[in-house]
């Protein structure tokens, strides 16, 4: 056990339990608990959004894949901002104005409700669970490379944490978690940039340049192809980031705890700048890594994620300094808190989606005011699904691949969600046959074609009848051509329609939109 | 708090209708349709080329500086340059044209329970 570490990552559960507290004595309306009481400003939002963005996923799986395979790491961070101009032009304002907690609302907003609500709610669960478990085994892994801890008791340390925040804090514990660990990990991540450009006068491209001379690929290292011998899958990988990160449910919930559909759209341009930033630096990270750490490290690396960490310790000083050790504990620590936020944040849109759309809109619609205004089914939903996550992680243990599960929840997020939402607010035929089959089109065929692809069938690469990791080139079409054929091959309802414009009026102008609540 | 227990019934057909509503939704819809597909192009081009023109995107410009670098890092900002137009566009254009949809429906709502 190393000691520094420890008092770095009780320090981080501390400043998280007192956020937690504060948040608590806060929350005790449904619309605190899922919203924030629509509270956050948007400049706040934008930071949490940029947090949720900045996971583990991305710090240590971007700058490691970089550190491995050079220039094809950083294709699915430039796909991942892309998706923000997604994000930004057709769903932000749009979310706020027409939904009230869940992606199912908007969903459901002028089609039959029961069902699209009970197939959306149904995607954004398996959603959450496969992007839940990656963070999981990605907690697990950390905290044992780092402090020695072994895996199942890290995971449930993890699992704990998390529920205390969402249970108890709701979306005010959950955004404001997310908010200091964002600041935190642009400082870190910004302190380690300019360390790195030090030791290069601040010159990046000869950075580069060294980088490149250390690697086996030589200048190749700096251009495509060093990973994936299948263009194709670049391709499929760099599609799931591009269109399922827009449609990723416990990032277009934080559009429902603004004000206004205008800090909406403010809120994502904060978030556009920060996390540009941080994906510019994560390339200076991973090569930097490249250039500086000592020949033969790849093996301490663990797969490249813990590339950040050891930087961090050479930049400090090495192992065995004080500087060293303060700074690998320091990255190591912000890397935990990164686990930690965005976890959170995934729990309470599976919540959303148990209590708000599955219990009171499908099974017990019945339920009066005062039942809905409480938070108790809120809270054990999110219970449920959390102890679930845990056990299912510990169960399918630390040989999962971290980078590879979040690919999966987004191709299912690109292919069920993404679709049905276009649809939804863009087409006046559209109906309710059309949403659920194509919800659930997408998500069966994302599905089945995970399984048949290379990396569950059992066999490998050779073996498999579906030749792509992520199914998306297939899928996402497949999931359009769904919702088209559901709604033309079913009788026209006038209903379907006249709802349309209360959906194209509430959604572009914000008449109707759910007010915020005073504070 | 800006809530009331029953908010007078809107009719949205005649609203979604009206020249007002109709203007913004359409000029909207230009600025979308246009600043989406730039983007798609340019990051369709550059995620295609990353797949199939190895050679292309390893040249080398300057050393340390590669073209796949150079097309990467304009997405950043291409990205950027267009959150900056649509969020300027929203407060000086759309903003008012929605303020003006909102006063008019108030106006409509207002006479009727008068």
């Amino acid at each position: 056990m190393n000691v520094t570490r420890l008092i770095f990552f009780a320090a981080i559960l501390a400043v998280t339990v007192g956020i937690t507290l504060w948040a608590s004595r806060r929350t005790s309306t449904t619309s605190e608990f899922f919203a924030a009481g629509r509270s956050v400003t948007g400049r706040q939002n934008g930071l949490a959004i940029a947090g949720d963005l900045m996971s583990a996923a991305t710090f240590l799986g971007f700058t490691g894949l970089i550190y491995l395979a050079g220039f094809d790491g950083w294709v699915l961070a430039t796909a991942a901002i892309f998706s923000f101009l997604l994000i930004l032009m057709l769903f932000a304002e749009r979310m706020r104005n027409a939904g009230q907690y869940t992606i199912a609302d908007v969903l459901s907003f002028r089609l039959s409700r029961k069902p699209v609500r009970a197939a959306a709610a149904t995607t954004t669960l398996v959603v959450v669970v496969f992007y839940l478990i990656a963070q999981l085994v990605g907690a697990g892994l950390l905290i044992r490379a780092l402090t020695g801890m072994s895996f199942a008791p890290a995971v449930i340390l993890t699992g704990v944490a998390m529920l205390g925040y969402v249970v108890f804090g709701g979306m005010l514990a959950t955004t404001w978690v997310q908010i200091v660990k964002a600041v935190m990990l642009l400082t870190v991540g910004a302190a380690m940039t300019i360390a790195i450009l030090w030791q290069f006068h601040f010159n990046v491209l000869d950075l580069f340049d060294s980088a490149a001379a250390r690697h086996p690929l030589g200048e190749k290292y700096l251009g495509p192809g060093g990973s994936n011998p299948n263009p194709l899958n670049t391709l499929s990988a760099g599609v799931a980031y591009a269109i399922g990160t827009a449609a990723l449910p416990h990032i277009l919930i934080r559009f429902f705890t603004v004000p206004d559909a205008q800090a909406a759209r403010r809120s994502v341009g904060w978030a556009v700048g920060l996390i540009g930033v941080f994906f510019v630096m994560t390339s200076v990270i991973g090569y930097g890594a490249r250039a500086l750490l000592p020949s033969g490290s790849e093996e301490a690396t663990a797969g490249g994620n813990l590339t950040a960490p050891l930087l961090a310790q050479h930049l400090g000083g090495g192992e065995g300094t004080f500087g060293g050790d303060v700074f690998i504990a320091l990255v190591s620590a912000v890397a935990f808190a990164t686990i930690l936020a965005v976890v959170a944040g995934l729990l309470l849109s599976a919540s959303g989606a148990i209590s708000h759309d599955l219990w009171f809109n499908v099974f017990r619609p019945e339920a009066d005011a005062a039942e809905r205004e409480g938070t108790t089914v809120a809270r054990i939903s999110a219970l449920a699904v959390g102890v679930v996550a845990i056990l299912l992680t510990i169960w399918l243990g630390d040989s999962l691949n971290v980078a590879l599960l979040v690919g999966l929840a987004l191709s299912i997020a690109a292919s069920a969600n993404f679709p049905a939402l276009v649809l939804s607010m863009g087409w006046r035929r559209f109906n309710t046959p059309g949403a659920i089959v194509g919800i659930l089109g997408g998500l069966v065929a994302s599905v089945v074609l995970i399984i048949l692809g290379p990396q569950v069938w059992p066999g490998g690469e050779d073996a498999a009848p579906f030749p792509l990791t992520f199914p998306v080139l297939v899928s996402i079409p497949f999931g359009f051509l769904c919702c088209w054929l559901g709604t033309v091959l079913s009788p026209r309802r006038v209903e379907d329609e006249s709802t349309y414009y209360e959906l194209l009026v509430r959604s572009q102008t914000g008449i109707g939109a759910e007010e915020p609540t005073a504070h | 708090m800006p809530f009331s227990p029953t908010p007078p019934a809107v009719d949205y057909r005649a609203v979604a209708h009206s020249p007002g509503f109709k203007t913004l939704v359409a000029r909207r819809r230009a600025f979308v349709t246009a600043a989406l597909g730039l983007a798609v192009a340019w990051f369709g081009s550059f995620l295609l080329l990353t797949c199939y023109a190895h050679g292309f995107m390893q040249t080398v410009i300057a050393p340390g500086l590669t073209v796949a670098y150079v097309l990467g890092l304009s997405q950043f900002v291409l990205v950027w340059c267009l959150t900056g137009a649509y969020l300027r566009s929203s407060q000086r254009v759309f903003d008012p044209m929605q303020v003006a949809v909102e006063d008019s429906v108030a106006a409509t709502t207002a006479g009727e329970h008068a």
